[in-house]
């Protein structure tokens, strides 16, 4: 049954060609669409570990009792350029703490912001509200309990104002509001100041997606390209199997445009690994196709035979792909899982692309007499 | 570049048939000696080396982590638990029976050599060696600082543990192990439960799951692909044939890993399963056009030489892709996405080697057996024939 119903598929493809290709185009027409509403996300490592485990629902609980562990912070840091000079030397200098104080306040105004901390706020909070006047007060006042140890490191280098938020705060935003604090408020001489913070690496690794997946992608093709032209020895073959990857990647991104799913910096790779993969298919339907016209067979009866005899393979091939790729989303750990996700999806569409639009660009371009069908359009 | 690549294809089909068992035995020591490395394959927990470490934000906030030992941080969290229906359980987590927990517990952390700094309320507490409920009470009151310790609603409070581990995984085990004692030691007032997280204890918990993931993905992906081999090859032989030279690829690419001091990480952890899935292409593709070739009557060698030129050049081809698919991931920003792409990469090759040197041998072998144990069986039947006519019934 299975092969009448591959014997009946086949020949359709070689009689139809067009109508094919005329269907997949329509499809790849929708899926341009879908894919151009893809968006990319922030990789939310907490995210993808298993609550159920000890340490994990501690660290929820705490989160429920205490907001948003989104950590941002201004680290104010030493580094005074001139020997001898009256640029700060200690981190706990009152000059630096009135401007940790000042940047607290404006951060704290800030959209999103629950709260602000610092050596200022914890040095106003055992000193009636008042900032100390000297590093000496300032030891005098904390050297006992060690409540500076949190906001000041041990070699009196490095300070930071810790700022907690929202969980629905936009990093992207709220980066841009706290850099125009560091700009707006003077600097004491002989530090620096820089936005740091767990939640910051995310929203940097963010902007690295687009351009890291349209090197890698551009960089798979060169190479599968010039793999298949050497491997084909031919302009005409070594082209057709590259429409396997050019379909199959479009529908992929088409489909998980039209699901939501958008990228990570954990999936950007996913394009040029669909590519690697998806390639297989058209260079087998190729190959086969190459070796049957070899045995005198005319295209038509060429790609029939190719199509009954690869297809069953392929599919063995692409629920083997399939099972491996969901299996990595089945681990307690779900790092890789969208990434097995978007694969499955690239695969299945890949090898849709080897056994629709692959033949029946083959035929066409095999029995089409090009001057001809050229003259054609030209005279209508 | 082809034409010599399909001559030598050709060859070596002919090697393949002509020294079929010492290939065979080729193979098997070849994977006894990479599957040595495997029992030096070791898991890498520690997220923060599958990041981009080059970028500022992430050396700034590395050099946070050095300063004030975030890295490094147990973070213990001192809760209500509401499930206890007692008179005696603490119903304000700022009680000083929890109070005097916290103070027994930070003098236990700070009299270990690795903890560098403990902060909580106790912290504010630590002038004398004993305090009265009322003065725990009274200090607390005076000292706003400590309110930074506290959940609004009074039932949580926190203490942060600094601690110099290193980043040995024996270490941060041993250090967990500390941590949990002193808290088992610590006495607690009834009605309210400890837990501990933090960096070490996280990626403890996380290194235990990886060593899971590694296994189950690994168990599930070889028995469902297994499954499907059977169903589809309708032959436990032939879907065998196709497994046992993927599994040997498998073993190469996680022997040279342990050989080569690689670790699995979080994003090399699901490699297996994508190995099987990926590489069990080449064996399909190479068994079904060797059937397809021997069912048309041509000799063991013309099948192979046939099976090993046409499709032998195609799977070249296509392993050669898939190897620039993931390989190209060296380019990407991210460490996590280059360690996976030059591990499959890697896989891929072994498990195309696999499918080109081992399968055909194991297909010749499989046959040879057949041929021998059908004939044998032949013999005996014929012999037993014979016995029946001399005897006669």
């Amino acid at each position: 049954m299975i092969k009448e119903l591959l014997e009946k598929y086949s020949a359709f493809v070689t009689r139809h060609p067009i109508t094919v290709l005329l269907i997949m185009l329509v499809v790849s027409f929708f899926a341009i669409q879908m894919a151009g509403t893809i968006e990319t996300k922030k990789s939310d490592i907490k995210s993808m570990l298993p609550s159920d485990v000890e340490s994990i629902g501690t660290l929820n609980s705490i989160e429920n009792e205490f907001g948003s562990t989104n950590a941002v912070f201004f680290a104010v840091e030493l580094d005074p350029q001139y020997n001898g000079s009256d640029e700060t030397r200690d981190i706990r200098d009152p000059a630096v703490i009135r401007y940790m104080d000042e940047l607290s306040v404006l951060a704290q105004h800030t959209d999103k912001v629950i709260e602000v901390s610092s050596a200022a706020s914890v040095l106003k909070t055992i000193n009636n509200g008042r900032l100390p006047q000297s590093v000496r007060e300032i030891s005098a006042l904390t050297d006992k309990n060690g409540l500076l140890g949190s906001y000041v490191s041990s070699d009196y280098t490095l300070a930071l104002v810790k700022i907690q938020t929202t969980d629905d705060v936009d990093l992207k935003a709220l980066e841009v509001e706290l850099n125009k604090i560091i700009m707006e408020v003077p600097k004491p001489p002989g530090v620096t100041v820089a936005l740091g913070g767990s939640a910051m690496e995310s929203t940097v690794m963010e902007k690295s997606i687009g351009p890291d997946m349209a090197k890698t992608s551009l960089y798979s093709l060169i190479g599968i390209l010039i793999i298949i032209l050497v491997l084909f020895r031919s302009i005409k073959y070594g082209f057709t199997p590259m429409t396997t990857i050019i379909f199959g990647t479009l529908w992929a991104m088409g489909y998980i445009g039209l699901i939501g799913m958008g990228l990570s910096s954990q999936t950007s790779g996913v394009l040029s690994m669909i590519m690697g993969i998806g390639i297989d298919f058209g260079i087998q339907v190729v190959t086969r196709y190459r070796f049957e016209l070899q045995n005198k067979l005319v295209p038509r009866e060429a790609m029939a035979v190719t199509l009954n005899n690869v297809i069953i393979p392929m599919s063995t091939t692409t629920l083997a792909a399939l099972i491996g790729f969901q299996a990595m989303s089945l681990g307690k750990l779900t790092f890789l899982g969208d990434m097995g996700t978007m694969m499955s999806y690239g695969v299945a569409a890949s090898m849709v692309a080897a056994i629709t639009v692959v033949p029946a660009l083959i035929i066409i371009i095999d029995t089409m007499n090009i001057k001809d069908t050229y003259k054609k359009i030209m005279k209508i | 570049m082809a034409t010599f690549l399909e001559m030598y294809l050709m060859k070596l089909a002919e090697i393949q048939k002509k020294h079929t068992k010492l290939l065979a035995v080729a193979v098997i020591i070849l994977t006894i000696i990479l599957g040595i490395g495997l029992k030096d394959l070791t898991i890498n927990s520690d997220f923060r080396t599958e990041m981009p470490k080059e970028l500022p934000i992430f050396q700034l906030n590395d050099k946070v982590s050095a300063k004030f030992g975030g890295q490094d941080a147990v973070v213990i969290a001192v809760q209500i638990d509401d499930s206890v229906d007692s008179k005696e359980a603490v119903r304000d987590i700022r009680d000083p029976r929890v109070i005097q927990s916290l103070i027994f517990l930070d003098r236990e952390f700070r009299g270990e050599t690795t903890v560098t700094s403990v902060t909580s309320p106790a912290s504010f507490f630590r002038g004398k060696n004993t305090y009265s409920d009322e003065e725990i009470t009274q200090t607390l009151r005076n000292t706003p600082a400590a309110d930074a310790f506290f959940s609004r609603n009074y039932k949580m409070v926190l203490m942060y543990v600094a601690a110099d581990i290193g980043s040995g995984e024996d270490q941060v085990q041993s250090f967990n192990k500390l941590a949990q004692q002193l808290i088992d030691y610590t006495p607690k007032p009834p009605g309210v439960k400890f837990g501990i997280t933090g960096q070490p204890i996280l990626r403890m918990t996380i290194f235990d799951l990886l060593k899971r993931d590694a296994v189950f993905t690994l168990a599930v992906a070889a028995v469902i692909i297994l499954l499907l081999l059977f169903i589809m090859q309708r032959s436990y032989t032939q879907a065998f044939l196709i497994f046992a030279p993927l599994s040997i690829g498998l073993i190469w690419t996680m022997g040279t890993l342990g050989w080569l001091g690689i670790p699995l990480s979080v994003a090399t952890v699901a490699l297996s399963s994508m190995l099987l899935g990926l590489g069990v292409e080449y064996g399909v593709f190479v068994l079904s056009r060797y059937n397809e070739e021997r069912a048309k009557n041509y000799s063991q060698l013309d099948s192979m030489k046939t099976t090993v030129y046409s499709i032998g050049s195609a799977v070249i081809g296509s392993g050669m892709t898939t190897i620039v698919g993931f390989g190209v991931l060296s380019f990407a920003s991210v460490p996590l996405m280059q360690h996976l792409g030059e591990t499959l990469a890697m896989g891929i090759a072994f498990c195309l080697l696999a499918a080109l040197i081992v399968n055909p041998v194991f297909i010749l072998l499989e046959e040879d057996y057949e041929y021998w144990n059908t004939h044998r069986k032949l013999a005996k039947l014929e012999a037993k024939k014979e016995l029946h006519i001399q005897r006669g019934r």
